[in-house]
């Protein structure tokens, strides 16, 4: 393959990891909002979301680009399949990060209904989920990728246990349930964002490994994927 | 252009000359001995010719061709010629080699008719009848002034032709000889020069390997000569261009990797072409492992990349704010289009200064004047607010009266506190300047005990209890007001933070070079994320609660400012839900 080939792929690389890093720079805004309970924090995010939006599309047609001119095979044709399905997800945590503002506009009206300590974890961990998993990325690390997949029960965990601690609340005053909805909806928020983050992390196992461990169940299926072997297919009707 | 080896540019010359010499000599000589030759052995024949005429003249019947023919054998046997008689009109009468009668009309033979228009005639050529090249010469034989036969004398030219041959062979030999002589002394020659030059070429070879100080030797040719010194010289001032130049690089070097500010450089497609040392250690990477690599594989930052793509396409400066949220810290950042000697555009070079301290002690000092006014203003409107109401006449009724008047001494108390913490803090951090406070040496337990007693009513009312540790004859250097008041803050905090009918422990004891006072207690801890700033101005775990309890917000802030100005530290451990320990740490005399 030329060398302008290996460049693109490159450029593309390149592009994702800043549009990543835009969607981590997005939540961690949500998370400060929250936490500093002061809205004019979540302001720039907006136009972020911009940004992303439009780095999805850039890339996305990138993609189709370099697939048409040079009709790749195996790693290089994996790596940009799994590009376009990366974006997507990025697009959507970008998108949760908005919804989080938009759920977080009626609740910081009020004071606190209780200071929020799960929250703020829950929102860390998934935060690190997506810095770890573009970490994998960077690095073509599926051992990296794998450890990330493996968190994503500890955020799921957060999150259930914040719902019925929130349910506790509304028992004991259903004056207070417009605020534990929201809360409700930002920390589903923010366990969307973790398992998004657990997406690209199983897309850098298939781009490193060839190996689809999508809809795998437990983790002895992720941790024999290192034994995977090179370029298997995969079954494509299991599109989500 | 082909290069070849010198020798291959001198030899053909040579030869060309010495073999072309030979040939024209050649040439030349056996023309000369050649034409000579022929002169001669013409000369020789016509002689011949004119005595087979006289011979044939004493003859009877001369033309008899039994006669002539009979002399033509005799005389050309003597002679060595060949001898021919030919009549005017071509017949040969007689021949001395052959039988007259076998050979054709000779009428039209070149010499003969020379002979007949001239009186004599010569040629030179191939005898078909002998088949060799022959010498032809022919005389008219006059009987009666009348002309009635030619003789005709000839003789093979072969020995002649044989002795030029020999002759020309002997030339070519020569010329062989002295090329062979020319071929030895070209490589003679060339070796004479090429091997000065040899020597220059090895020298010049080190040189080119970066031996810089080695010289050349000079040598008998004059135009090597200077060819080494040229070179010797060459190197002499490549060596201290080196030099400075090497000595430039090392002191940027060293300035570049000094620098507390990181240094980025980058190429338009944003890879990193090198870092200094303080972004090695900013960024947790090796220089190695970054180079070529995309700023955004070593620093996932959104606001970063943006300064760099703004400083790669601008040629103004730029800056901004980089908040790497992960790691907690806060860079600003300086970007400049970084360009080659000829001035085209290479990337761009990012300069980072951690600005984190600065970030903290900005928000410290806007926390504390928004906190200030804040703390100052609550009891400020609820006094005014209830001297209104009192105003208005609430005064009238006694009981009204009674419980607003209490309300306004407990929040003008709160004020008075408020103040009168401030107050300390700003004499604390004026003698911590100017490192002025009275120290004399106290037994420490009766420091602690007065220390306990100022707090006595917060404990009673929460019917807590304090259990003292602390040697009798322990004593140290210290400032006993002060002292106090930190360890009466440490266990009013104490008391509010827990529940009632805990017990408090205060131990003092010495570790190694410090006095070590402790307060623990059993109530409900704090959160690892607030410890790093537990001990600033006004700095709450939880807002609501603190205040309800009555506290400052000033409290620790005094703790850590009495350590301080005592040349200590104070600091805390905690879990929540299990207590803390505060701890003040004193240099023991």
């Amino acid at each position: 393959m030329p060398r302008q080939f290996d460049h693109d792929l490159n450029g593309l690389k390149d592009r994702l990891l800043t549009m990543g890093a835009l969607a981590e720079q997005m939540v961690h805004a949500t998370t400060t909002t929250l936490v500093e309970w002061d809205m004019s924090l979540f302001e720039p995010v907006a136009e972020m979301e911009n940004k992303v939006d439009q780095m999805q599309k850039d890339i996305d047609e990138e993609t189709v680009r370099v697939i048409s001119v040079y009709t790749p095979v195996a790693s290089d044709l994996r790596f940009l399949l799994m590009v376009t399905r990366m974006t997507t997800a990025i697009e959507r945590i970008g998108d949760q990060a908005m919804n989080i503002g938009f759920y977080a506009k009626t609740m910081l009206k009020h004071p606190p209904l209780k200071p929020l300590i799960d929250l703020p974890r829950m929102a860390d961990m998934a935060a690190k989920m997506l810095g770890e998993a573009l970490d994998a990325f960077t690095h073509a690390s599926p051992e990296a990728a794998v450890a990330v997949i493996k968190k994503d029960d500890r955020v799921d965990d957060l999150n259930d246990q914040l719902f019925r601690e929130l349910i506790t609340y509304v028992m004991g005053d259903p004056a207070v349930m417009t605020q534990v909805l929201e809360l409700v909806l930002i920390s589903r928020a923010y366990e969307r964002i973790a398992d998004h983050a657990v997406s690209i992390a199983k897309d850098v196992v298939y781009i490193v490994q060839g190996k689809d461990i999508r809809h795998a169940t437990g983790t002895d299926d992720l941790t024999e994927g290192s034994t995977a072997r090179e370029g298997t297919s995969r079954d494509s009707d299991k599109q989500p | 252009m082909r290069s070849t080896r010198l020798i291959w540019q001198i030899l053909p010359a040579h030869l060309f000359v010495i073999l072309g010499a030979m040939i024209a000599a050649s040439w030349l000589v056996a023309r000369t001995v050649r034409s000579f030759h022929y002169e001669e052995t013409e000369r020789k024949l016509f002689s011949a010719a004119r005595l087979v005429s006289e011979r044939l003249a004493v003859e009877a019947d001369p033309l008899k061709p039994e006669t002539a023919d009979a002399v033509c054998d005799r005389l050309g046997k003597a002679a060595g010629y060949r001898v021919t008689v030919v009549l005017p009109r071509g017949e040969v009468v007689a021949d001395s080699e052959r039988d007259p009668a076998t050979l054709d009309n000779h009428r039209d033979r070149p010499e003969i008719r020379a002979a007949l228009v001239a009186g004599r005639g010569s040629s030179r050529r191939f005898s078909n009848t002998l088949r060799m090249n022959m010498l032809y010469v022919a005389v008219p034989f006059v009987e009666r002034d009348r002309t009635a036969a030619m003789i005709r004398v000839s003789l093979p030219l072969a020995r002649v032709d044989g002795a030029v041959a020999v002759l020309q062979r002997r030339i070519l030999a020569l010329g062989l000889l002295l090329a062979a002589v020319a071929v030895v002394l070209s490589a003679l020659i060339s070796r004479r020069i090429t091997r000065p030059l040899q020597t220059a070429r090895k020298g010049a070879e080190a040189f080119a390997a970066g031996n810089l100080d080695g010289r050349l030797p000079t040598c008998v040719i004059s135009e090597v000569n200077v060819l080494s010194r040229t070179l010797n010289r060459m190197a002499e001032q490549l060596k201290e261009r080196i030099n400075t130049v090497t000595q430039q690089r090392d002191q940027q070097q060293a300035l570049f990797a000094c620098m507390t500010e990181c240094v980025i450089a980058v190429d338009p497609d944003r890879r990193i072409i090198q870092v200094n040392k303080a972004a090695e250690r900013l960024f947790e990477v090796s220089a190695d492992d970054c180079l070529g690599r995309n700023v955004v594989e070593i620093v996932r930052n959104a606001e970063l990349h943006e300064i760099v793509d703004r400083a790669l396409g601008t040629d103004e400066l730029v800056e901004g704010d980089v908040h790497l949220f992960d790691r907690g810290l806060h860079l600003q950042a300086h970007g400049t289009a970084l360009r080659n000697p000829g001035g085209g555009r290479i990337g761009a070079v990012l300069v980072l200064n951690d600005t984190t301290r600065l970030h903290r002690l900005e928000a410290l000092r806007r926390d504390f004047v928004a906190n200030v006014s804040h703390e100052l203003k609550t009891p400020v409107t609820s006094i005014r607010g209830f001297i209104e109401t009192l105003l208005d006449g609430a005064a009238e009724k006694k009981s009204d009266r009674d419980r607003f008047l209490g309300i306004i001494d407990t929040q003008a108390a709160r004020l008075h506190r408020l103040l009168e913490d401030l107050l300390t803090l700003a004499s604390l951090e004026n003698e911590a300047e100017r490192s002025k406070i009275d120290i004399e040496e106290v037994s420490l337990r009766s420091v602690l005990n007065a220390g306990v007693s100022l707090c006595r009513a917060a404990l009673d009312a929460k019917e807590m209890h304090v259990e003292m540790h602390c040697a009798e004859e322990l004593k140290a250097s210290l400032n006993a007001p002060l002292i106090e008041q930190a360890v009466s803050n440490l266990i009013d905090n104490a008391a509010k933070y827990s529940d009632a009918g805990k017990t408090i422990v205060l131990s003092a004891d010495r570790e190694g070079k410090e006095i070590v006072v402790r307060v623990r207690d059993e109530g409900c801890g704090i959160e690892k994320r607030h410890l790093p700033r537990l001990f600033e101005r006004f700095y709450r775990v939880d807002k609501g609660r603190s205040r309800k309890l009555g506290g400052t917000g000033l409290g620790l802030a005094i703790v850590k400012h009495v350590a301080t100005v005592h040349g200590g530290r104070a600091d805390v451990r905690s879990e929540p839900g299990k207590g803390s320990t505060f701890s003040i740490y004193l240099p023991a005399a």
